[in-house]
Order: structure tokens, then sequence, then C-alpha cells
């Protein structure tokens, strides 16, 4: 049997399209596959090879890599929901209705709202089980920092979701929750320190200039406001979150990769 | 393509430059034109030993004109200095644009009718929708009430038959004074400016509000004697 037979495989691994894009052909030793990893830009986020206790779900959970699951379901799905939905108080609500009334497979919606609690879940959960493990000590303490911005802005994002349905429970929420707001130091109106920010008998910081008014778009909950959360929800949180995780996910390789059991 | 002893020692001898770039054509010539790049580095090295760098006039009118390393980190500074004053700049910019100067909400302050619109012991509910405020009348007084629940900021129904301000959120509750009496809400709702205007009629100015449980409904601004 000297002269094998050519398969379909081979074919494929001597065509330049094949070539120009993966450059090798099928990793079969160590080195190819470690090489393949390397190589790639969505597979090198995995480490080239993997300590045995890395795949222990009982340890990690899974949680962080659940929780970026859900992020790109979370991004899918939301790119779709722009499709139909209009942030303004004359359509809102009604496009959310036909979200699942009217629009074809009225289940994305669906999708969309309970990937984003589930996120929620799993990033509570990624939180605690990191700090259950002790995997927030050096040499991942900044890791652990940046984690915690993370995990604000998801909740940040499920807050400004919150109120793009436009109905009774989201307006009435958002505005209690951004209520808040109101007694950030010196920055809200009726925060500590913000009577100090005055001249003479001008304040300063008042409620059509603290840091709320900045947050609503005015000074109650209105049509600004669903505008503004609109554009945070879909695309400045977003931005930056994905920052953020870009650097977490780096991070985990420099400080020392998975962690795992003592 | 080495340089034979003979052309070495012609260019040596070279008194100065002009009679140099004429024998390096020699050379050329001489190789048919051709000019690589071994034959190239032999003849740089015996120019640079001949014309050395320093002592050449351009070079001395170079090293003159040339910035130096003090003058180099000055402007280099100042570049740096510039640039973060740009940047800084721009984010102050790019917070000032996140406060809006046009708003597209009622006016602050607005004139409500004269004070014999409202009835003694009747609570007004004309102005809610729009400005969010009631008109309380009793027999001494009017004042403007805010609508904004103390607990969390949702906005009560006044109920006619009990005679009460009910929160829906909460069940916060408060009298027609706008004193609380039950729920969670822990204060009493907010008294807005109210006086009266030049031509007789009732100015509401919801940018000052008054605050029970600081003593400021003792304030004449707090309410308007009738």
């Amino acid at each position: 049997m000297s002269d094998k037979k050519k398969s379909i495989l081979d074919y494929l691994n001597d065509s330049a399209v094949w070539k120009s894009i993966f450059r090798s052909g099928v990793p079969r030793t160590r080195r190819q596959r470690m090489y393949a990893v390397l190589g790639n830009v969505f597979l090198h986020l995995h480490p080239a090879r993997l300590p045995r206790h890395a795949v222990k779900v009982g340890y990690t959970w899974c949680m962080g890599g659940l929780s970026f699951f859900l992020f790109v379901v979370l991004t899918i799905t939301g790119i779709l929901l722009m499709f139909y939905y209009r942030p303004t108080v004359e359509y809102a609500f009604t496009d959310m209705i036909d979200l699942g009334e009217q629009v074809p497979l009225g289940i994305m919606r669906e999708i969309h709202r309970w990937g984003a609690h589930a996120m929620v879940l799993t990033v509570w959960l990624h939180m605690l089980r990191v700090f259950m493990t002790g995997s927030y000590k050096p040499p991942r303490e900044f890791n652990w920092g940046v984690g915690v911005i993370l995990m604000t802005l998801t909740l940040f994002l499920s807050f400004t979701g919150y109120l793009l349905p436009w109905d009774q429970l989201a307006i009435w929420a958002v505005t209690v929750g951004t209520n808040m707001a109101r007694a950030t130091p010196f920055l809200g109106h009726e925060g500590p320190g913000a009577s100090l920010l005055a001249i003479g008998d001008i304040n300063l910081v008042h409620a059509g200039s603290d840091v709320r008014f900045a947050l609503l778009g005015g000074r109650f909950v209105g049509e600004a406001t669903l505008l503004r959360f609109y554009v945070l929800h879909c695309i400045a949180v977003p931005f930056i979150a994905m920052i953020f995780m870009a650097v977490h996910f780096w991070r985990i390789r420099k400080d020392g990769g998975i962690s795992g059991p003592m | 393509m080495q340089l034979t002893q003979e052309e070495k020692n012609k260019l040596i001898a070279a008194k100065d430059e002009n009679e140099w770039y004429v024998l390096c054509e020699e050379i050329k010539a001489r190789r048919n034109g051709l000019y690589p790049n071994d034959l190239a580095r032999e003849i740089v090295a015996i120019y640079q030993n001949k014309f050395p760098v320093d002592k050449y006039p351009a070079w001395q009118e170079l090293k003159e004109n040339m910035m130096n390393r003090k003058s180099f980190l000055t402007w280099l500074s100042l570049g740096w200095v510039a640039f973060a004053a740009a940047t800084g700049g721009f984010f102050t910019v790019m917070i000032r644009f996140l406060f809006p100067n046009v708003l597209f909400e009622p006016p602050q302050s607005f004139k409500i009718g004269y004070p014999d619109d409202f009835e003694s012991g009747k609570v007004d509910l004309r102005f809610k929708k729009k400005y969010n405020v009631w008109i309380v009348r009793d027999d001494e007084k009017i004042t403007a009430l805010s609508t904004v629940c103390t607990h969390l900021g949702c906005t009560p129904n006044w109920l006619e038959m009990e005679r009460k301000f009910k929160c829906p959120c909460h069940g916060s509750g408060f009298r027609s004074s706008g004193i609380n009496f039950e729920g969670p809400a822990p204060r009493p709702l907010e008294r807005f400016k109210i006086l009266l205007a030049a031509d007789g009629q009732i100015l509401v100015d919801k940018t000052k509000s008054y605050k029970y449980e600081k003593g400021e409904w003792n304030r004449v601004e707090s309410f308007l004697t009738v």
C-alpha cells in the first residue's frame, strides 16, 4: 500500500484557498496542534495546552465561560431586536409588543430577556465561585478588580434594558432606580456636599444640573431618557464592557491561567 | 569585482571631492557601468577614511542647526502637554455634551390662574399630569404640592372619598396638607414656591421647593395667603 489514495481532505489541504486561510494542514502532532491554536484569532483566546484541572466543571462551574456565552447570545439577539424596535415614546411599547406578536418567530425578545436574567445570575455565581475558591488572591487581584467593574456593567446593562419596553413597570422602576443618583455625593442635588457647591444663594448642583439630570437627559424619565438608555444599552455600555472583557480574558492567561485546586 | 591597487591609490590621492567623483565615474565605466555592492562598500570605506564626517563642512553646518537634547526634550514635553490639554478639553466637552440646553419638558415656572379659580377645601388635579403639582386651597392659604412620593418617587393618587393621597407603588398615604400618615414614606410631600404675579395670577416656581421637616413651610414663599 505504498501508493496511498489521496482523500478529499488531502486535496482540500493542498488547495491554495485552504492554505491561505489556515497556513498549515490538518494538525496531527502535538506541536502542530499548538500551532493551530496559536495561529487562529478565535482559538488563541484559549491556552495552547490545558492543565488537567481546567476541565473540572465541579471546581470552576464554567460560570465565566457561560457569562461570555450569554453576552454573545445577547449581542446577537440584541442586534436582531434593533431591526424592529424604535426608541420613541410613540412606538417603543407597541414595537415591544409586536416583537412578540407580529415578528416572525416571536421568541427573539424572550431569548434576549431570559438571557439577560441568566447572565446576571451567571456573573454573580462566577463571582461567588472566585470568592469561595480564593481565586481573587495575588497574582489575580487586579483581575478581580476588572471583574467587579464587569459585574457593575452587567447590572447597568440590565438596568438600561429594563426601561426599553416603556410600560408602567419600566418607567416607574427606572424612576425609582435613578432617584438614587440624587444622593450621589457632590454630584447629586440631594447628596452630601452638594449644598457646599454654591456661590452665595445660587446652587451649582440642582435638579437641572446634577448627575441624575445627565443620566436622564431631563428632570424626569421622559423621551430623552428613553433615547439615552437605548444608546447606553445598545452601544455605549457593551462597547466599554468589551474592552474590559478583553483585559479580563488576557489577564487570566497572564496571571497563571485558569485557577484550579492548590 | 574588487578595486585594483592602482584604482585604490588614485582614490586615496584624490585632492577633493570633485576629483573623487570623476574617479568613481571612471571606475564605473571600466566595469561597463556596473556598480555592485561589494565594490560600493570598498569605495565607501575609503571615502569615509579620506573625508571624515565631522570635518565635512556641510556636516558642521548641520550640527549647528540640529536640535540639541535639551531643546528636543523641551519640545517633546510641550507636545505632550498640548496633547494632554486637548484630550482633557475634549473630555470636558464630552461631559458638558451630556447636559442638554433645550428640554422638551413643561416649563419649571408657570401661571395657573387667579386665586378665585380654586375652591377652599379642594385638591385641584388639573396641573398634575403636565406640571406634577397639586394645588390645594384651605381656609387660609393656597399651596402647590409636589406629586412625587417621598418614599421612592412614584406619583400618588388623590382619593376624594378618603381625602388622602395614596401611592400605588408601596401604599404611602398623605393628608391633603401633604403630611404623611401611613405607609413607608419617611416625610411629607414637598411644597413649591408660590406667589402672586403682577397680573394677579398665581405663579408656581418648581425650581424652589420647601420641606416640612426642615421647618421651611413657615417661609412666606411656600404658601399664598388668601
